[in-house]
Formats: C-alpha cells, sequence, structure tokens
C-alpha cells in the first residue's frame, strides 16, 4: 500500500518519504515546573487514546524538508483529510487558539 | 621547500559518461555552503543577503539567484544552500563575513557528490528512480526539492532545457552513482522513449 501526503509547503509527497512519530498530542509537552508534573508527565507518555477513526498525528518528513506535519488520518481508510505544519499547530496552541 | 600543488579529489573521480545523446558526468567542484535562519532573525537575514549577496532567500522548494554562477536552493524553512560556481578558498569564511551573526554558514562543498545528467534520455532515467513528479510542467527551472531515489537522499533541480543537477551525499556517492547509471543504461537500451 503506498500514502500520498500532500505537503503544505511541497505538495504531494509519498509516505515513503516520511516518518511516523505517533499522537500529536506529543506536542503537548507537560510543565516540569507544575505541581502535578509527575502526573502530567506519566499521562504524556504512557496514555493514548486508540482511535478506530479520524487520528491527528505527527509524522517527520526526513527525504525531504526535515518538517514536523501534524496529520489527519481515518485510521479505517486511511484517508487523509488534513495535513498542516507542526510549527503552524504549536504556535497556534501558544497563542492560546487551543489545539487539542 | 619543495612547492607542491595539490589537486582535491572529487568524490567520483571525475566520473563522465555518455549514453547515446544523453551524458552523465560529475561537476569537479561546486562551492557549497549552508545557511540557518536564527529563530526570528528572518526578515533581518533576507535584508542582508539581498544586499550582500543580491538575492533574497527562496521560498522552500524554489531556487533564487544572485547572478548566472550562484544560487540559493530553498531545502528547507528556514535553511537554505549557496551553490556556486566561483571555487573560492573559504566560501563559508567569506559568507560568515558579510552576514555576521544574522546567519549560522557552514561549509558543505566537500559533503556532497553533485552529478549532472543532460540530454534526451534524462527525464526518462530519472522518473523510474524518482518518486517525485520532475516532468516541465510542475518541475519548473526554479524548482529544487529534496528526496530519496534507491533508499538514498538526493536533492534534484533542473540544469539548461534537458539536464538535471543531483547532489549525493558524498558517502553513499558511488552507489547512487550506480542507481543512476543502472536506469540511465536501461532506458538507453530500448529503442522506444
Amino acid at each position: 500500500m503506498t500514502m500520498i501526503i500532500n505537503h503544505p509547503l511541497l505538495g504531494p509527497r509519498d509516505a515513503a518519504e516520511f516518518v511516523y512519530l505517533g499522537d500529536a498530542s506529543l506536542i503537548n509537552r507537560p510543565d516540569p515546573q507544575s505541581e502535578t508534573a509527575a502526573e502530567e508527565f506519566y499521562e504524556y507518555l504512557h496514555l493514548r487514546d486508540n482511535n478506530a477513526g479520524e487520528h491527528r498525528e505527527l509524522w517527520y518528513h526526513e527525504q525531504g524538508d526535515r518538517s514536523w506535519l501534524v496529520v489527519t488520518r481515518n485510521t479505517l481508510t486511511h484517508d487523509i483529510t488534513r495535513v498542516e505544519l507542526a510549527r503552524d499547530v504549536a504556535s497556534m496552541r501558544a497563542n492560546g487558539a487551543g489545539a487539542e | 621547500m619543495s612547492d607542491y600543488t595539490l589537486t582535491p579529489a572529487s568524490p567520483l573521480n571525475g566520473f563522465s559518461k555518455r549514453y547515446g545523446d544523453t551524458e552523465l558526468s560529475e561537476h569537479p567542484a561546486l562551492d557549497i555552503v549552508s545557511l540557518a535562519t536564527p529563530n526570528g532573525g528572518d526578515e533581518t537575514l533576507n535584508a542582508l543577503v539581498l544586499e550582500k549577496v543580491g538575492a533574497g532567500l527562496p521560498e522552500t522548494g524554489r531556487i533564487s539567484r544572485a547572478d548566472d554562477s550562484s544560487m540559493f536552493l530553498g531545502l528547507q524553512p528556514d535553511q537554505c544552500f549557496l551553490v556556486s560556481e566561483s571555487q573560492r578558498l573559504q566560501p563559508a569564511l567569506e559568507l560568515k563575513n558579510l552576514l555576521g551573526d544574522a546567519a549560522y554558514v557552514s561549509d558543505q562543498s566537500d559533503s556532497w557528490a553533485v552529478l549532472e545528467i543532460k540530454g534526451p534520455k534524462a527525464h526518462a532515467a530519472l522518473e523510474r528512480i524518482c518518486p517525485i513528479d520532475i516532468s516541465a510542467n510542475v518541475f519548473d527551472e526554479d524548482s529544487v526539492a529534496r528526496t530519496s531515489m534507491e533508499h538514498l537522499s538526493v536533492i534534484i533541480h533542473r540544469h539548461g532545457t534537458d539536464g538535471y543537477r543531483l547532489y549525493s551525499p558524498r558517502s553513499s556517492a558511488n552507489s547512487f552513482l550506480h542507481a543512476v547509471t543502472e536506469s540511465l543504461y536501461n532506458v538507453s537500451s530500448t529503442t522506444q522513449g
């Protein structure tokens, strides 16, 4: 099976150029200074939703422009509905626009 | 003391071969300098580069040209290569002197093997091993891409009307050369395009 990821800067690229990391919630690293840091890091590291359906996940364009992407993929159909630069998602979150 | 003249060895030993009217050859010596933008310094660097080098920084996937022999390859957000025929002794140092702290620079000249493929079979040979569309209507003369061919990392852009330039990491350049020669041999030995 081959998948095409429509890179926001470069257009369609073969999935073989990318490396998969996992759930996009990994962007939301907890604050180590927080009082409940131990609990938050436990959840951050070990707890994942295992969706049957739409899933936001991190892909790294290693054989390309070396950018991190947030790809919204349906885990049942492999349909890719949205591709964003992770830096945009992270800065939106930092500006309070509330990524998940 | 004897007056030695040392000639640098190129990664592919000056490889050059013709397959019919299509030629595959190593470019023996290009100056390649990597420029990276410090966090938040995009506009400062762009203005300085425009003033000192004569071309603005390219978008990712695009080329901007300073003159006939120098160009910026936009490889990724916040990083590009300055590629030049000028054969300076210390290209990165000269660029550093022009740009100061506005950019992080490093000399990459000896890290890459540069192949040029030119002629009627160039496109046919590469489209068999290149996962992206490099047809003229989507990949024009100001397009550049980092991708992989035969599992090896490669930078590709057009060079002339019927040719391409390919940059392969020096350490695996012989394997990459093998992939390109094999493909070129395959398309050249058939009678149809």
